[in-house]
């Protein structure tokens, strides 16, 4: 088993299959060997590292992505499909869902990194840069002669 | 002037906004925000006391004049300086907002996700990623055009911008599109109204720039070392020099669909792409004819030739490009007829050990005989055969053993039988989105039904009927198949759990009625029925299933638990109550 401490001070006991989803913990644990000592998240909350468990939990029996393979993804064309567990699992606020995005980045667990970006590309697709400012409340901060040289570009864009 | 701004004007215009601020908040008014700035502008206004300073030697035009230039100059400034203001307020706005949290590396991960979906090349451009990206805020347009990999993909909606995208996609390997909107298979999910229109959309751009297409080929010559991806529909590939002479050395994907069939002997012996494409690994060539021995087949890990007579190339060469090709994943051939004796089959069979799929349609019966006996398959292949049946003849070339060789088909748990007025396709599923056999069959107007049966007596031989745990049938017409042929059907499937009956004739449903001589299927749970015609025959039906339990010893039968109405009609609404009174009812208008 290993513990694991979140920024928090929440402490989680889970089987170490488990905790080696993330690459970042799997080279921690194969660095200092065996030990009792609890390992620290210091970029992690409680709340999040708890989904984020539920997660690699689910997919502990899995075979982790191989080099070749994240090679092979580059080269290939990207799609925005997500498992039907996963979908479910990612079924939280906003708040929450970078929150994991940012947890798996750190964390280095590419799986449910790419679960969390296809959920936001999915949000994303198919919407005018003004729907997507509303949906992420996002301004637009470009200077008028920027947003004047964008819209010279763009002409084009608006024919079709 | 920068001297000015930086010395006074963010004090005189922080003074403002507090006095403006301070006006606002103390007195609650309904004020608007002009009526405020005019009010203040008159409590502001020079005092008499001021007027008396000016020295009467000076005249008073010079004085206005130089007011004039001063105030100017100000709103200038001030203008400049509340942009600023504004700007550096927004951009902290956004780095305060959740999404900016994420490194630019993420978000550009997230704008590739976005790029890379099926359906991108479907929407118009102003909704299409990387544009609408680029468009949002001042970073996530610097993520998007500083990540090269978003603008490499050019088709015949941003045809007319290419140079956008040949320009921002650096020297990144170019993806080149030219389909229409139904090429872009979308998901079931996916497959909504708007995008549907989408779709139409981009056929209508395809139709509409066709006559340019050959101009759009030759603008993309220069850039040929950068090919990476090549798709192209409804273009004669044998009217371009390059497809000739060029060497493609980045290529790995090249998929051509042309109409009709291309017939071997009249096209120009073409060793496409000088026949230099190292990097070649999915070739799909619909009514485009390359001659087998064309150094392109090698090393491919996809391969699919669909309508091509080879009136010269053998079965034999195709055979020695599978051996030069031990890293094929799947493996297409559709109407693909050859002139010359198929041969035997070659003493060293050929070992595809990575073969996951293989398609092998229309292709005379002994050649497809030929090629499966000349190929070692892999326990994880998905077949998808549709040989012509001859009654009397094994269903299954007898060089597959199937028994053994891809037990795939032994963990078949679904099976799904349609029928197609002149055909059958059967299909086996291990769960929803694992096929693992499509079994497609034309059959004789006057042996329709008991071919059928045959067909899946045959079958049986192979896929384990008793440990099938549901069967779907669709479009049976009792003109074709009569009730006893589809009783004697069931009968084949003792022990499944659901059973669906989907745009089916309504009379198959009395063949289910538990009766003294009617039992099948007594372990079904759910029955799951779509587009059908609903009466007091359902009811019937259902009754007989929850009452059987008292006729029969405890554990022979099941009582239904379960029924699904989706999309049925005929006396839905009166029903449901009574069905309801008899069994949980899942309906779907």
């Amino acid at each position: 088993m290993v513990n694991l401490v979140t920024s928090d001070n929440e402490s989680f006991t889970v089987e170490k299959a488990v905790a080696s989803r993330s690459v970042l913990i799997k080279n921690m644990l194969e660095d200092v060997g065996e030990s009792d000592q609890p390992i620290p998240l210091p970029n992690v909350t409680a709340s999040v590292l708890k989904k984020v468990l539920e997660y690699c939990d689910h997919h502990k029996n899995e075979p982790m992505p191989t080099s070749e393979d994240l090679a092979a993804e580059d080269t290939r064309k990207r799609t925005t499909d997500i498992g039907e567990w996963d979908q479910k699992f990612i079924q939280v606020d906003q708040e929450m869902l970078f929150e994991i995005i940012l947890a798996a980045n750190y964390l280095d667990i590419k799986p449910l990194l790419d679960v969390g970006c296809k959920t936001v590309a999915n949000m994303i697709k198919g919407k005018t840069p003004e729907e997507i400012r509303k949906l992420f409340n996002i301004v637009n901060d470009f200077t008028p002669e920027e947003e004047a040289q964008i819209k010279k570009e763009n002409e084009w864009a608006e024919d079709r | 002037m920068e001297t000015i701004i930086s010395n006074n004007l963010p004090e005189l215009v922080w003074g403002l906004y507090h006095l403006f601020r301070k006006r606002v908040d103390q007195e609650q008014s309904q004020e608007s925000a002009a009526q405020v700035v005019d009010r203040l502008s008159r409590e502001l206004a020079p005092v008499d006391s001021l007027f008396n300073s000016i020295s009467p030697a000076k005249g008073v035009h010079d004085e206005c004049k130089a007011l004039e230039v001063a105030r100017d100059f100000a709103v200038s400034a001030l203008h400049l300086y509340v942009a600023q203001m504004i700007h550096a307020l927004k951009a902290h706005y956004n780095r305060i907002s959740a999404i900016y949290r994420l490194p630019n590396e993420v978000l550009a991960l997230i704008f590739r996700f976005t790029e890379g979906s099926r359906d991108n090349s479907l929407w118009p451009l102003r909704l299409r990623a990387p544009l609408n990206i680029s468009r949002v805020s001042r970073l996530w347009r610097q993520i998007a055009l500083s990540t090269p990999c978003l603008w490499t993909t050019i088709d015949v909606t941003n045809a007319s911008i290419r140079s956008v995208f040949l320009e921002r996609s650096r020297n990144a390997l170019l993806s080149i599109d030219v389909l229409p909107g139904h090429d872009y298979r979308l998901d079931s999910e996916e497959d909504n109204c708007s995008l549907r229109t989408y779709q139409n959309g981009t056929t209508k751009a395809f139709r509409l720039r066709k006559p340019y297409f050959t101009l759009f080929i030759k603008s993309l010559v220069p850039f040929l070392p950068r090919w990476g991806s090549v798709k192209l529909r409804d273009i004669d590939i044998y009217e371009f020099p390059t497809f000739h002479h060029a060497p493609a050395p980045n290529l790995e994907t090249f998929h051509v669909y042309a109409g009709g069939t291309a017939k071997e002997a009249q096209t120009p012996p073409l060793h496409l792409l000088r026949g230099e494409t190292p990097r070649l690994r999915d070739l799909h060539l619909v009514a485009t004819c390359v001659r087998l021995d064309s150094p392109i087949y090698a090393n491919l890990t996809s391969l699919h030739l669909e309508c091509i007579k080879f009136d010269e190339s053998s079965v034999t060469r195709l055979l020695e490009i599978f051996a030069m090709c031990p890293f094929l994943d799947t493996l297409g051939l559709v109407k693909v007829r050859f002139s010359s004796p198929r041969g035997d089959v070659p003493p060293n069979t050929i070992p595809l050990k990575h073969l996951r799929r293989m398609k092998l349609v229309g292709i005379a019966r002994g050649v497809e005989h030929l090629i499966i006996g000349s190929v070692i398959l892999t326990p994880f292949l998905r077949l998808h055969l549709s040989p012509s049946i001859d009654r009397g003849l094994d269903i299954f070339p007898p060089g597959l053993r199937i028994g053994n060789s891809p037990p795939n088909i032994a963990r078949i748990r679904r099976l799904t039988i349609r029928d197609n007025a002149q055909s059958f396709t059967v299909t086996g599923c291990a769960a929803p989105t694992e096929t693992l056999l499509t079994f497609g069959f034309s059959t004789t107007s006057s042996y329709h039904a008991s071919d059928l049966i045959d067909v899946l007596a045959r079958l049986a031989e192979y896929v384990s009927f008793h440990s099938l745990e549901s069967v779907t049938f669709t479009n049976l017409d009792e003109r074709t198949i009569s009730i006893n042929q589809f009783s004697h059907m069931l009968l084949m499937f003792p022990k499944i759990t659901i059973l669906t009956l989907s745009s089916c004739s309504p009379s198959f449903m009395s063949a289910l009625t538990i009766g003294p001589r009617s039992l099948h299927c007594l372990l079904l749970h759910v029955l799951h029925l779509h587009n059908m015609h609903i009466s007091g025959v359902t009811v019937a039906l259902v009754d007989s299933r929850i009452r059987a339990r008292h006729w029969y010893k405890w554990g022979a039968i099941f009582p239904l638990d379960t029924l699904v109405l989706q999309q049925c009609f005929g006396e839905v609404r009166g029903r449901i109550p009574e069905l309801r009174s008899l069994v949980d009812v899942i309906w779907e208008m």
